[in-house]
């Protein structure tokens, strides 16, 4: 127990260091959270031409699949915010040698790694996803309870942490590549997917998005869930999902990081 | 050639060069970083302060001082890359940032560890996209890089990408990529930072080469004395942006150097020093079985005075006479030791 | 005679061609992008044949074209320009014997032609196969696509040159990337064809020169357009190119004499 609050007490001391640094950069800060939100605008501008031409998509309605993108985006929020770091390992620690310095630490990598994240545009990311759920549940007619709001905070943040699972455990091809932040980034895209009613796609994506890289825990499952739909009570089974998850990449990494260190590149 | 006035032009001309900056002013707290976007603050820096030299053609000169001492800034005015404050410049007649292409037909320049070759491409390849870049007419870019792969040894460099490159091997690529054209002006930063010492000699070796065979001009900056002192006969010496010395490193070892090293080699393996008064003239270096090292001024005490003085104590077998190294010199010009003017 | 121009041409088009993994994945990463899109409209079209005198046929057509030609638009130079100059290459770059806005036309060029080759195409292909699309195109359209095609690269590289510059005055480039993807993706017509838009959003796109950069070009090629508004099309870009000629070399002018007396 002792391990694990030392562990969080420096992530916190290096995460504040991280943003000093940020200060330096204010012209670049600005412009990055300009063109994050723009980019995230993106998707919803596309939602609102498809719905300038359609009613329904399989029967969701416009204010039901912002709040998927809501959801989503929140989510990601999170995933930026702990893990935006991970897209520099491969590229910057691993081609430079500064993992080594993190291996030398007393606490484990990728607590250093996710102290490095200084994302501070993903708080723009939550608060635009959090709007967007309030704005179509409102628009739904759905009474927005004490109960809503913890639920969309936990799974919202649980969704975070599986999608962080997720490119965590592809950060772990960076032991062979370094080019690993393309793989990581393509087949991340795979999320875009979670910005749709699931069952639009054919089978081979929807296992996919359930089974393989579960987006759908992420936006459709506590979507359902809130819209009182069909397969809405499996978002319950997310918490177990992300779990499972860390589960694996962890032991993935550990075991990539014997690798490395016995390969001594 | 001849400029306005009928004197006879040289191939660089610097008059009255300055050279200014503003510079930013805040506490680096957070506090400050704040106010900073609210209301800046700055200050005035002299990077470059009246500089005035001319370089005639095919000469070697070296452009020394402290790391921000303004070298890179002048630098930098002479390629084009940045406008003086006030002063001239001409680099074969043309003003660098007033023309830079046509200015950028006539030089090379080599800045440190930054590269001109293309990273990706095999070595064999940026050479040939050089001459068609400068347009070399084929036969002279074939003679000129059949001269280069020869002087620099890069026959088996020629098929390597250039990121695959070790540090020296890129660096012998960069130096001769740099000449293939046959500049009138090469400016070489730097050249020789982080090579073992046979690349080093193999550069330096081929700078002199082309510099006799091309009558090519080169401004060498570089904290390597010895580059300096196999390659250069004229030094211009720069501390905190004013030219404090301009002249030959002979004349400059005679005028400043105040210092002379003897060392004395005698029979006898022990020491008697400690038991002896030592004259307050000299300074004992280093001492050891074999000899003592001994450090003296030339107008406070005579050489034959010190061979008499040890002459009391030991047998002398041998006597070695070393001037002040050039090196000691600049670090004393550096410290503020020595003034110059 | 082009000597020089041909050779950066062609350093610029080998250049690229040594990032085997970087181009697989451009290709993988559009192909995700454009299959979401393409899996929503044919949820869409469940319900019905045309949407803005559009079958899903074509609109298919259009968006496998829209990914990947317009590969070349939304991914130009600017993030190559902004990267030189962010690292200090650009003072090499400018000791070339060459005018830096030259420079950058000449690799603009070999850019295109590599990426035509190693993203457009195969992109293109993979697309054809995986949605089974039906092609079939008129000549004379295929013409007419070609000369705007011209147009719209010359076009597009004022527009990434522009963007490069602005790196000259701030310190990171990466920030004004996704900002100008981003708006180049929404009003070049990738994100949807320009009808599916409110007429108000229409109106303002009709007077940039972004819609030519990739529906303009893709429906004279599907021959979704008329001759009248072919020529409309022509015309604009002329006068865009124009413009665009002076805005670019009046800011290239600025910033040559910024970096110039404040260092790069």
């Amino acid at each position: 127990m002792k391990k694990i609050r030392h562990q969080f007490k420096m992530y916190l001391k290096m995460f504040q260091a991280s943003i000093k640094s940020l200060a330096e950069y204010r012209v670049d800060f600005f412009v990055g959270l300009v063109s994050q939100i723009f980019y995230e605008l993106i998707q919803i501008i596309f939602v609102i031409i498809v719905f300038q031409n359609t009613e329904t998509i399989h029967g969701w309605n416009f204010y039901e699949v912002l709040l998927l993108c809501g959801l989503l985006n929140v989510a990601m929020g999170y995933v930026d915010f702990f893990f935006e770091e991970m897209y520099e390992v491969g590229p910057h620690y691993m081609k430079d040698g500064t993992f080594d310095i993190l291996l030398l630490r007393p606490i484990h990598p990728l607590i250093s790694i996710m102290a490095n994240s200084r994302s501070l545009t993903s708080l723009g990311n939550i608060l635009l996803g959090l709007f967007l759920c309030g704005y179509s549940l409102f628009h739904l007619h759905i009474s927005i309870t004490l109960s809503t709001i913890l639920f969309l905070l936990f799974i919202t943040f649980i969704g975070g942490m599986i999608m962080g699972a997720i490119i965590t455990l592809l950060c772990v091809s960076s032991f062979w590549v370094w080019d690993s932040n393309e793989i990581m980034w393509s087949s991340f895209q795979l999320h875009r997917f979670a910005q749709y009613p699931l069952t639009i796609y054919n089978s081979i994506i929807k296992f996919i998005l359930i089974v393989v890289t579960p987006f759908a825990f992420v936006s459709f499952f506590p979507a359902s869930f809130l819209l009182g739909r069909d397969y809405g009570t499996l978002s319950f089974i997310a918490p177990i999902v992300a779990l499972l998850f860390w589960v694996i990449t962890i032991k993935m990494w550990n075991w990539g990081m014997k690798f490395y260190k016995s390969s001594g590149s | 050639m001849y400029d306005n006035y009928g004197d006879v032009m040289r191939i660089i001309e610097v008059k009255n060069l300055c050279k200014e900056y503003k510079i930013a002013e805040h506490n680096s707290n957070l506090k400050g970083y704040i106010k900073h976007l609210f209301s800046p603050k700055y200050r005035t820096l002299k990077a470059v302060n009246e500089i005035s030299f001319s370089i005639e053609e095919g000469e070697i000169v070296g452009y020394l001082g402290e790391n921000g001492a303004g070298k890179s800034t002048t630098i930098k005015m002479l390629t084009g890359l940045l406008t003086p404050t006030s002063g001239e410049v001409r680099v074969n007649g043309i003003i660098p940032y007033k023309q830079r292409v046509e200015n950028n037909y006539q030089i090379g320049a080599v800045f440190g560890q930054k590269t001109q070759l293309w990273w990706d491409l095999p070595v064999i390849e940026s050479f040939r996209l050089i001459g068609d870049l400068y347009k070399i007419p084929k036969e002279k870019f074939k003679e000129n890089l059949e001269w280069m792969i020869q002087e620099l040894e890069l026959q088996d460099l020629l098929q390597k990408q250039v990121r695959n490159l070790s540090l020296g091997q890129k660096m012998k690529c960069e130096i001769a990529a740099t000449f293939l054209h046959q500049p009138k002006v090469v400016y070489l930063d730097e050249p020789t930072i982080g090579l073992d010492v046979l690349v080093k000699e193999n550069i330096r070796r081929f700078i002199k080469n082309v510099n006799q065979k091309f009558h090519t001009t080169v401004i060498l900056t570089t904290h390597d004395i010895k580059d300096v002192e196999e390659l250069c006969d004229r030094i211009l010496l720069i501390d905190q942006g004013k030219l404090i010395y301009d002249g030959n490193i002979t004349s400059f070892r005679l005028k400043y150097s105040s210092h002379d090293y003897v060392t004395i080699y005698k029979k006898e393996n022990h020491s008697f020093l400690q038991e002896i008064e030592i004259p307050k003239e000299i300074e004992i270096l280093e001492e050891n079985k074999n000899y003592i090292k001994v450090k003296y001024r030339p107008d406070e005490i005579q050489i034959i005075e010190i061979i008499e003085f040890f002459n009391q104590f030991y047998t002398i077998e041998n006597i070695e006479t070393n001037e002040e190294k050039f090196e000691e010199l600049l670090k004393e010009v550096y410290r503020g030791h020595i003034h110059v003017s | 005679m082009f000597r020089n121009y041909l050779a950066i041409i062609r350093a610029e088009f080998y250049r690229g061609l040594n990032y085997k993994i970087d181009n697989l994945l451009s290709i993988v990463n559009r192909i995700i992008e454009v299959s979401v899109l393409i899996f929503i409209w044919k949820a869409i079209y469940e319900n019905q044949t045309t949407i803005q005198g559009m079958d899903l046929t074509t609109l298919i057509l259009y968006y496998a074209l829209a990914y990947s030609l317009g590969h070349i638009v939304q991914w130009g130079i600017d993030e190559n320009m902004g990267f030189n100059i962010t690292t200090g290459r650009v003072n090499m770059e400018l000791l070339y014997p060459i005018s830096y806005m030259k420079y950058y036309f000449c690799y603009k060029i070999g850019h295109v032609l590599r990426q035509l080759f190693v993203i457009v195409l195969p992109t293109l292909l993979v697309l054809i196969l995986l949605f089974q699309i039906p092609l079939s195109f008129e000549i004379s359209r295929i013409f007419l696509f070609l000369i705007i095609m011209l147009f719209t690269i010359i076009i597009s590289f004022f527009i990434e040159f522009i963007f490069g510059l602005i790196v000259f005055y701030t310190t990171s480039s990466w920030g004004l990337q996704i900002l100008k993807s981003a708006l180049i993706t929404i009003l070049s017509g990738a994100l949807a064809p320009l009808e599916f838009f409110p007429i108000w959003a229409q109106k303002i796109m009709n007077l940039l020169p972004f819609q030519d950069l990739v529906y303009s070009p893709i429906m004279t090629l599907l021959g979704m357009n008329s001759s009248h508004e072919i020529i409309t099309i022509l015309l604009r870009q002329s006068v865009w190119m124009i413009l665009l000629f002076v805005i670019t070399k009046l800011l290239f002018n600025k910033a040559i004499k910024k970096v110039t007396i404040y260092g790069g």
